[in-house]
C-alpha cells in the first residue's frame, strides 16, 4: 500500500514536470500554426484567438487540471500540430517502438550477460582481456556514427540491407545491430563485474572449499546471485529505451515514439510532448514496479 | 554530432571513392514510381495542414492548383486562363471549364469565391495565404472578379499564382483547420493523396484526368528521412530518387561523381543576411552601419562558406534575377574606406587594437543558429573580417528558438528585440514581390512585420509610400529599384548571399525535373508538360 | 590417521609456515591455536588445497595413503575425505538457495548415505530447518548448518576454521561442544586457547610459523607464549590478573633467526636469539618456565563527579520496527570505567551511538558535562560532541589509510580550530595512548602498524580532543588476545591518571570484569544487573549473568 503511495507520487511529480519544464522551453507553438513571415502579419488578437482555440493560451493550472483529467480519463488532446488525437499517435509509434527496443533488449540483455560471465571466467586469460578491451571500446562509441557507418558499409557498398524505414526484418537488422553494439558494453561490464564480486564472495569460496566442482559452482552458487543486480538494470533499460532512441530512431527513419517526441519537442507540440512524456515515465515507474515487485523472487533475502 | 557528421561524411567519400563504378543506366524521362525523400513530417497536406514552406507547400501544390502558375519571372495561366485588369485594381479572371475536383465534383466559380472568403477567416497555416488586399470577390458566370483595396501590379504573382484553391463541398463544414484530414486534402492537381501514415510516409497517385496532361510519373512515394546523411546514403542505394535537401558544398563533387545521380541547380532567393539591431547604438547611425558594412568581404564569404555555391549578397537585398529585379548595385567591400570612415567616426583604436566609439570600446556580440554549417562559417570569417578594422566581434551560437526569441520575439516585431548582431535569413517569397519587400523596412510595425532591426528612416518610408502608389508593372519596378538604392544607403542590414539551389536525384529513376526559380524541382512542371 | 611431516607454506618465498609436523589421530580432536598470522589458517587450507595460487607448499599431509600436500586434483577428496568447516561459515552459506537444498547438493555430490533431516539432527536443528533459507536462521544455526554440510560426505577428518569467532559467548560454548562430540577426527583452528582447551584431545600452539607447544590434555603448558596466551585471556574471577604480552608478532617474512618468540619472551637468552628450539617432547623452548608479564592494574573506586548521565533511554527502530532500548539509566562518573556488556542484539552499540549523539533517542535525556546533549542540533551538536572521544571496533577501516599518524592525531584539534603548537599536543596524546612518543612514528601511515597499534592511535586521536567522557566500542574485540590486556591499561591509567569516564563496550564479561569498575549487563534491551565489576563476578544475582559467567 505504501509502495503504491509512492509511486503514485513518482508519477504525479512526474506529470507535473513533463507539464511544466516543455513550457519553460523558448518560443512556443505558435509556429506550428505558420511561417514566421506569416505569423508576424497577425494581430495580438488573432494570436490570442489561435492560443484559445487550441488550448495553449489558457492559464497554466486550468491548462495543467486538464492534463491531469485527460491523463486519468485516458482522454490526451490532439497533437496541435496534425489535430490527431495524440492517444492514436503514440498507439501508433509505440509498437514500433516495442519491437525495436524489444528485440535489441533481449539480444543485448543474452548477448551481454553471457559475455560478461564468460569475460569473468577468463579475466586471466587472453580471451578475457580482450573481451573487456571491445566491451570498453564498444561502450564509448556514438550511436549516431555506428549507424551511418552501418549504413554506407551494409547499404551504400554491399547494398544488401534496406538503409531507412521499417516494415520488414531487413529494415530491423541495421537499428537492432547499432543498439545492440552500443548497448552491448554496459551489460557486459555490468554483469563481469557482479560476477567477479560473487565469484571472490564468502559463499561461493565456501561452496568452493566445501568441493563442489567448477562447472556446478558458477552454474548453480554464482550466477544467480550475480544476475540478481542485472536484473535489475535490465527492467530499467526497457523502461528508458521504450521512451524510443531518439538518435537511431532518427538516423534510421524509423517510425518509433524516439522520433514522435523529438519532433514534438522541436515543434513545441505541448500535448504530443506531454503524451510522449507520460508513456516514458509510465514505462520506468512501471519497470522500477515490476524490478520490486519481483525481486523477491530471485532473492529470498528481499521476502518480507 | 557535427564531428561524428564530419566522420562519416570523411567515410562516405572514402568507401565511394574505392568503390567500382556500377554500370551508368540511361536517364529516365518518364517513372511509374518516383520515391522523393524529405526531412520531416508535413501533416496531411492540405494548405492549412502543412509544417513547412519548403518543402511543404512545394508538395500542397501538387495536389492543389492555383488560379495562375509562376513561369519564369512572370505568370501564366492554370485554373484561370487569363488575367483581365485595366487599373490593377479589379481583376476578372475567367476559368477553365470542365475541370473536376479529385473526387469528381465540377470545379466552378463558387469554389473561388469559398476559398478567398475562408482564407480570409482562417489566417493560420503555413500555405494559407493573407487575402486582406481583396476587397470583394464575385463570382460572374464562369468568370471570378477580385476587387483589391489599393492597386497592386502585382497581385497576380504574389497571390494568385500562391493560392491554392479549396473544394467548397468539403471544406465548407472544416472549423479547426489545422485538424483537417486528409479527406479535406482533394484538389484538382495533377496528384492525389492516396494513402498516409506517419510509418510509411506519402502516397501520390498521378490524376489521369488532369487539365494539364497525364504526369509522367504514376506515383510518387513521400518519405521522411530525418537525418541529411541517411537521405544521401539512400539515393546512392537508390531506394530514393530525390532528396529535398540542398546538397551542402563539401559533399557536392562525391555525390555528383556517381553515375547514376544527377544534380539539378538553380538559383535560390532565400538570402542570408548581417542584421544589425537598429535601436540600438552605435547601429541607430547609418554611418556606423555602412562602415562597419565595408569591412565585410560578400565574395569571399561566398568563396570560402560555401565553396562557391552561392551568390554574393546585393546591398540592396534583392537577388538580381528575382521577379522584383533592378539594377545589381556595386559592391561595398573596401577595408581603407571602412577605416577611414570610423576614423572619421571618431573611433580610435584603444587598447588591444579594438576602436573606441563614443567613450564605449566597438565590442559586440553576434548571434548565429547552431544548426547552420554556412552561417557558423561566416559568423566566424565576419569577426575575422571585423577584427582588421578594429571592430571585436565575439559570436555567440544559440539553438535556433532561443535566437528568435532574442531577435524577433513572438514573431512580433512590436515586442522588441535584445541583441547587437545576428546573423540572419529569409525564405524565398519574401523577395517575390515588392510589396513583400517593404514589410522589411517599413517604419510602422503594421506594414513592417518583418522589420527585426526596428529600422526607421524617413526618406525609406517616402520611398515605400511612392512604391506603393504605383499601379503598374513598369513604375513599380522603377520605385523598387529607387528603394534599393536607399537601402543600400542605409543598410538596415547587411545582405551576405543567396545560396545555390543543388538538388540531387537519381538519374535513371526518373530525370524529368525542371528547374523554376523560386519553386526549385520540387513542382508540377517537372511532372506534367 | 592425519600425519603431517615437515610442512612449509611459502608466499612469493616467504614462509607463513615453516617446517611444521603435527598428527591428527582417528576421533582425535587437535587444537591448532595462535594469534592471526601464525600460520594457523595456512597450514589448514593447505590440507585441502583451498590455497592461492602464489602459495607454494613443501613437506607431506598423509591422510591415509594420500599426501594431501602433493594433490592436485582434488575430486573425491574435498568433501569427502577431508571437509571443512570455513572460517566465517555463517555468512558462507549460499543465500538464494534453502538449508534443505544446500545438504542434498553435499549429500549427492559426495555420495553420502545420510538424510538431509538426519544431518540436521546431529548438529542439533531440527528438520523444519530445511525449508529455511540461512537469512531466517540465527548465527549459531547457520554455523551448525555449516558443520552438517561438511559432515554430509562423510569425512573421516573435519577442519574446522575459527569456527566460534563472531558468535555470542554462550553460543560459542554451544558449538565447540557440538564439534567435541561428534565424535571424528578433527583439527579445530582457533585463536581462543582457554575456550578450547576442555574440548581438545591435544592443543598445539602456533607462534610465527612454527609449532611452539604440542601437549595432551591434562598436561601443563610450559612454553612462554602458551602461558602469556592463558594470562591474557581475561577471566571472571577478580582474583585472577589479567596480563597481556608485550610487543607483537614478527609480520610475514621479518622473523629474526632463533626463537621465533624471544623478542618478546621475559625469559629469553642469548641462545634464544641465535638458535632455533627444535620441537622436543612437544614444546619448542630453550628455556621454559614461568614468566612474568605485566598485568591491568586494579582500580580504586573513583570519587569523581558524573560526566555523563543518560535517563530513561528508549530507542525504537521505526523503519524495522525493533525496539532496541526499553528504557535503561546509566551514569559514568569521572575517573571510573563502566563496562557495558551484552551480546548481539542487546542495544548496547545502540546506546552508545546515542551516548555520541549520533542517534536520537525516541526517549530519555543525554547529559555530557552537564550539558543536555539530546535536543541539539548542528553547530550546538558539535560542539559538546567534542567533549567525547570514540574509539571504534575495527582498527583496520577506522583510520584512513592515506593519512600519516600526526594528522590522524591532530584531526580534532583541526577540526575544532585550536591554536597554538598542535604537534606538542598530537605527541602528548600519543604518549598517553602508550606509543612511542616519537616524531619519526608521527610520519607513519596506518598500513604500517599492528592492529593494537593502530587501535592506540584511535586512542591517542581522541585524546587529543581533550574529551571528558571516552566510549571505547568493543575496541579490543578484533585485537589479538595477547594485545588486549595491554589496550585496556591504558585505558586504567587514563581514567585513574586523567580522571577520563570511559565507557567500555564489550561483549566479553571476562574482559569487563578484569577491566572495569562497575557493569551494567544489557539483554534485549533492558538493564538485568548492575554494579561494582568485583561484586559482580563473584555474586551475579540474574540467572543471565550466572550463565554469562559459566
Amino acid at each position: 500500500m505504501r509502495r503504491i503511495l509512492e509511486y503514485g507520487a513518482v508519477v504525479v511529480i512526474a506529470l507535473l514536470l513533463n507539464f511544466l519544464l516543455p513550457r519553460a522551453l523558448p518560443g512556443g507553438p505558435m509556429k506550428l500554426f505558420g511561417s514566421p513571415e506569416a505569423l508576424s502579419r497577425l494581430t495580438e488578437a488573432e494570436r490570442a484567438q489561435i492560443a484559445q482555440q487550441y488550448g495553449f493560451g489558457r492559464p497554466l493550472p486550468e491548462q495543467f487540471a486538464d492534463y491531469l483529467t485527460g491523463v486519468f480519463t485516458l482522454d490526451l488532446g490532439t497533437s496541435l500540430s496534425d489535430g490527431r488525437p495524440v492517444a492514436e499517435a503514440i498507439g501508433e509509434a509505440l509498437p514500433w517502438t516495442l519491437l525495436l527496443v524489444g528485440t535489441s533488449i533481449v539480444i543485448t540483455c543474452v548477448l551481454g550477460v553471457a559475455l560478461g560471465v564468460l569475460g569473468a571466467l577468463r579475466r586471466r586469460r587472453g580471451g578475457g582481456a580482450g573481451l573487456l578491451g571491445t566491451a570498453i571500446v564498444l561502450d564509448s562509441l556514438p550511436a549516431f556514427w555506428l549507424g551511418m557507418l552501418l549504413i554506407v558499409v551494409f547499404g551504400v557498398q554491399l547494398n544488401v540491407l534496406p538503409t531507412y524505414g521499417a516494415g520488414t526484418l531487413a529494415h530491423l537488422v541495421l537499428p537492432v545491430t547499432t543498439l545492440v553494439v552500443t548497448g552491448l558494453g554496459y551489460f557486459f561490464l555490468y554483469t563481469r563485474s557482479s560476477m567477479l564480486t560473487v565469484l571472490t564472495s564468502e559463499p561461493v569460496q565456501h561452496a568452493h572449499a566445501r568441493g563442489v566442482p567448477y562447472g556446478r559452482l558458477v552454474r548453480r552458487h554464482a550466477l544467480r546471485p550475480a544476475l540478481l543486480p542485472v536484473h535489475t538494470i535490465v527492467l530499467m533499460e526497457i523502461g528508458f529505451l521504450a521512451g524510443g532512441s531518439i538518435v537511431i530512431e532518427t538516423v534510421f527513419a524509423y517510425p518509433g515514439l524516439g522520433r514522435l517526441t523529438f519532433g514534438a519537442i522541436s515543434a513545441r507540440d505541448y500535448p504530443l510532448m506531454q503524451g510522449a512524456f507520460l508513456v516514458l515515465t509510465l514505462m520506468v515507474v512501471a519497470m522500477n514496479a515490476i524490478a520490486d515487485a519481483t525481486y523477491p523472487l530471485l532473492d529470498p533475502r528481499a521476502r518480507q | 554530432m557535427k564531428y561524428s557528421a564530419v566522420l562519416v561524411f570523411a567515410l562516405v567519400a572514402t568507401l565511394a571513392a574505392c568503390s567500382g563504378a556500377p554500370a551508368q543506366r540511361p536517364a529516365a524521362q518518364a517513372a511509374k514510381t518516383v520515391t522523393i525523400a524529405i526531412s520531416s513530417d508535413e501533416g496531411t497536406l492540405t494548405p492549412f495542414t502543412n509544417e513547412s514552406g519548403y518543402p511543404g507547400d512545394n508538395l500542397v501544390k501538387l495536389i492543389f492548383d492555383t488560379l495562375l502558375v509562376q513561369k519564369g519571372e512572370s505568370v501564366a495561366p492554370s485554373l484561370a486562363t487569363a488575367v483581365e485588369t485595366t487599373d490593377n485594381k479589379v481583376f476578372r479572371l475567367p476559368l477553365r471549364t470542365g475541370v473536376t475536383w479529385q473526387d469528381g465534383r465540377p470545379f466552378t466559380a463558387a469554389d473561388v469565391v469559398f476559398s478567398v472568403e475562408f482564407y480570409r477567416e482562417n489566417l493560420s497555416g503555413d500555405s494559407a495565404i493573407d487575402v486582406r488586399p481583396i476587397r470583394t470577390v464575385k463570382a460572374d458566370g464562369d468568370a471570378v472578379t477580385m476587387t483589391l483595396a489599393a492597386p497592386d501590379p502585382e497581385f497576380p504573382l504574389r497571390i494568385l499564382s500562391d493560392m491554392a484553391m479549396l473544394p467548397k463541398h468539403l471544406w465548407e463544414s472544416v472549423t479547426k483547420v489545422n485538424e483537417a484530414g486528409t479527406d479535406k486534402a482533394i484538389g484538382t492537381g495533377p496528384f492525389r493523396l492516396t494513402a498516409y501514415d506517419k510509418e510509411r510516409g506519402y502516397t501520390l497517385t498521378a490524376n489521369p484526368g488532369y487539365f494539364g496532361g497525364k504526369p509522367k510519373v504514376d506515383t510518387v512515394k513521400v518519405n521522411v528521412i530525418p537525418q541529411e546523411t541517411t537521405q544521401f546514403a539512400a539515393l546512392r542505394t537508390g531506394e530514393v530518387s530525390l532528396s529535398v535537401r540542398n546538397v551542402p558544398p563539401q559533399q557536392r563533387a562525391s555525390l555528383q561523381s556517381q553515375p547514376n545521380i544527377g544534380i539539378a541547380e538553380g538559383t535560390e532567393f532565400a538570402s542570408t543576411m548581417l542584421q544589425f539591431n537598429t535601436t540600438r547604438p552605435p547601429f541607430d547611425r547609418a554611418e556606423v552601419r555602412r562602415a562597419l558594412a565595408k569591412a565585410v568581404d560578400v565574395r569571399d564569404l561566398v568563396k570560402t562558406a560555401l565553396l562557391g555555391q552561392g551568390t554574393p549578397g546585393n546591398p540592396g537585398f534583392v537577388h538580381p534575377e528575382s521577379p522584383v529585379g533592378g539594377p545589381a548595385l556595386p559592391p561595398l567591400f573596401d577595408v581603407e574606406a571602412a577605416k577611414r570612415e570610423l576614423d572619421a567616426l571618431g573611433a580610435k583604436p584603444g587598447p588591444g587594437g579594438v576602436r573606441t566609439l563614443d567613450g564605449k570600446p566597438m565590442s559586440y556580440e553576434l548571434l548565429v543558429q547552431s544548426t547552420s554549417t554556412d552561417r557558423l562559417r561566416s559568423a566566424e570569417l565576419i569577426r575575422d573580417m571585423l577584427k582588421n578594422v578594429g571592430v571585436e566581434i565575439k559570436v555567440t551560437s544559440l539553438d535556433p528558438d532561443s535566437l528568435d526569441t532574442k531577435v524577433w520575439p513572438d514573431y512580433d516585431v512590436k515586442k522588441g528585440r535584445n541583441y547587437d548582431l545576428t546573423m540572419w535569413g529569409w525564405s524565398a517569397p519574401v523577395m517575390q514581390t515588392s510589396s513583400q519587400i517593404v514589410s522589411l523596412f517599413d517604419s510602422d510595425p503594421e506594414d513592417g512585420n518583418l522589420n527585426i532591426g526596428g529600422f526607421a528612416d524617413a526618406g525609406v518610408d517616402k520611398a515605400i509610400d511612392e512604391l506603393k502608389a504605383t499601379t503598374t508593372p513598369e513604375k513599380r519596378a522603377e520605385a523598387a529599384a529607387a528603394l534599393q538604392q536607399k537601402i543600400a544607403e542605409q543598410l538596415p542590414f547587411l545582405t551576405l548571399y543567396y545560396r545555390n539551389g543543388a538538388y540531387a536525384y537519381r538519374k535513371d529513376a526518373y530525370a524529368g525535373w525542371t528547374w523554376q526559380n523560386g519553386l526549385g524541382v520540387l513542382h508540377s512542371g517537372s511532372f506534367v508538360g | 590417521m592425519l600425519s603431517i611431516t615437515g610442512m612449509s607454506v611459502c608466499y612469493d618465498g616467504l614462509p607463513a609456515v615453516d617446517r611444521v609436523s603435527l598428527d591428527v589421530g582417528d576421533g582425535e580432536i587437535v587444537a591448532l591455536v595462535g594469534e592471526s598470522g601464525c600460520g594457523k589458517t595456512s597450514l589448514a587450507r593447505a590440507l585441502l588445497g583451498l590455497l592461492p595460487g602464489s602459495a607454494e607448499v613443501t613437506g607431506s599431509a598423509m591422510l591415509g595413503d594420500d599426501d594431501l600436500a602433493r594433490r592436485t586434483d582434488w575430486a573425491g577428496v574435498r568433501g569427502r575425505k577431508i571437509a571443512i568447516v570455513p572460517q566465517g561459515a555463517m555468512t558462507g552459506l549460499s543465500p538464494v538457495h534453502k538449508v534443505g537444498a544446500q545438504i542434498e547438493e553435499m549429500l549427492t555430490l559426495h555420495g553420502g548415505r545420510a538424510r538431509p533431516g538426519e544431518l540436521l539432527d546431529r548438529v542439533g536443528l531440527g528438520a523444519e530447518h530445511l525449508t529455511c533459507h540461512p537469512h531466517e536462521l540465527s548465527g549459531g544455526q547457520r554455523q551448525r548448518v555449516a558443520i552438517a554440510l561438511a559432515l554430509a560426505g562423510e569425512p573421516s577428518l573435519l577442519v574446522a576454521d575459527e569456527p566460534t569467532t563472531g558468535l555470542d559467548a554462550i553460543v560459542q560454548r554451544q558449538v565447540l561442544a557440538l564439534l567435541a562430540s561428534l565424535g571424528i577426527g578433527m583439527l579445530i583452528v582457533s585463536h581462543d586457547l582457554a575456550a578450547l582447551a576442555p574440548h581438545a584431545d591435544r592443543v598445539a600452539v602456533m607462534y610465527a610459523g612454527r609449532l611452539a607447544e604440542d601437549r595432551p590434555k591434562g598436561a601443563p603448558p610450559r612454553h612462554p607464549y602458551t602461558l602469556g596466551l592463558l594470562t591474557a585471556t581475561p577471566a571472571t574471577d577478580r582474583s585472577i590478573p589479567w596480563g597481556s604480552v608485550p610487543g607483537s608478532a614478527p609480520p610475514l617474512g621479518q622473523a629474526r633467526p632463533g626463537c621465533r618468540f624471544a623478542p618478546r619472551c621475559p625469559l629469553a637468552l642469548d641462545p634464544c636469539h641465535d638458535v632455533d628450539p627444535p620441537l622436543v617432547d612437544g614444546l619448542a623452548c630453550h628455556h621454559p618456565g614461568a614468566p612474568v608479564y605485566p598485568v591491568v592494574p586494579r582500580s580504586t573506586p573513583s570519587a569523581g563527579t558524573a560526566a555523563a548521565t543518560l535517563t530513561g533511554i528508549r530507542h525504537t527502530y521505526r523503519r524495522r520496527g525493533v525496539q532496541a532500548l526499553k528504557g535503561v539509566d546509566l551514569e559514568v562518573r569521572s575517573g571510573e570505567i563502566v563496562g557495558l556488556v551484552g551480546e548481539s542484539g542487546s542495544g548496547k552499540s545502540t546506546l552508545a551511538r546515542i551516548a555520541l549523539g549520533l542517534i536520537k533517542p525516541t526517549a530519555g535525556r543525554v547529559v555530557v558535562d552537564g550539558e543536555e546533549l539530546t535536543g541539539r542540533t548542528g553547530k550546538a551538536l558539535r560542539l559538546l560532541q567534542r567533549r567525547i572521544g570514540f574509539v571504534h571496533q575495527d582498527p583496520y577501516d577506522s583510520l584512513h589509510p592515506g593519512m600519516r599518524v600526526g594528522a590522524l592525531v591532530a584531526e580534532p584539534l583541526v577540526v575544532a580550530g585550536t591554536p597554538g603548537d598542535r604537534e606538542e599536543k598530537v605527541l602528548a596524546a600519543l604518549e598517553a595512548a602508550g606509543l612511542p612518543c616519537e616524531r619519526e612514528f608521527l610520519r607513519r601511515f596506518p598500513g604500517q602498524l599492528s592492529g593494537g597499534q593502530r587501535q592506540r592511535v584511535s586512542i591517542a586521536r581522541a585524546l587529543a580532543g581533550e574529551p571528558v567522557l571516552l566510549i571505547a566500542d568493543e575496541a579490543t574485540s578484533m585485537l589479538d588476545v595477547s594485545t588486549r590486556a595491554g589496550i585496556a591499561t591504558t585505558l586504567r591509567s587514563l581514567a585513574s591518571g586523567r580522571g577520563l569516564a570511559v565507557v567500555f563496550v564489550t561483549h566479553d564479561l571476562g574482559e569487563a570484569v578484569q577491566a572495569c569498575d562497575r557493569i551494567v549487563v544489557l539483554r534485549s534491551g533492558e538493564i538485568v544487573e548492575h554494579g561494582p565489576a568485583a561484586d559482580l563476578a563473584a555474586a551475579p544475582a540474574h540467572p543471565y549473568t550466572q550463565e554469562l559467567l559459566k
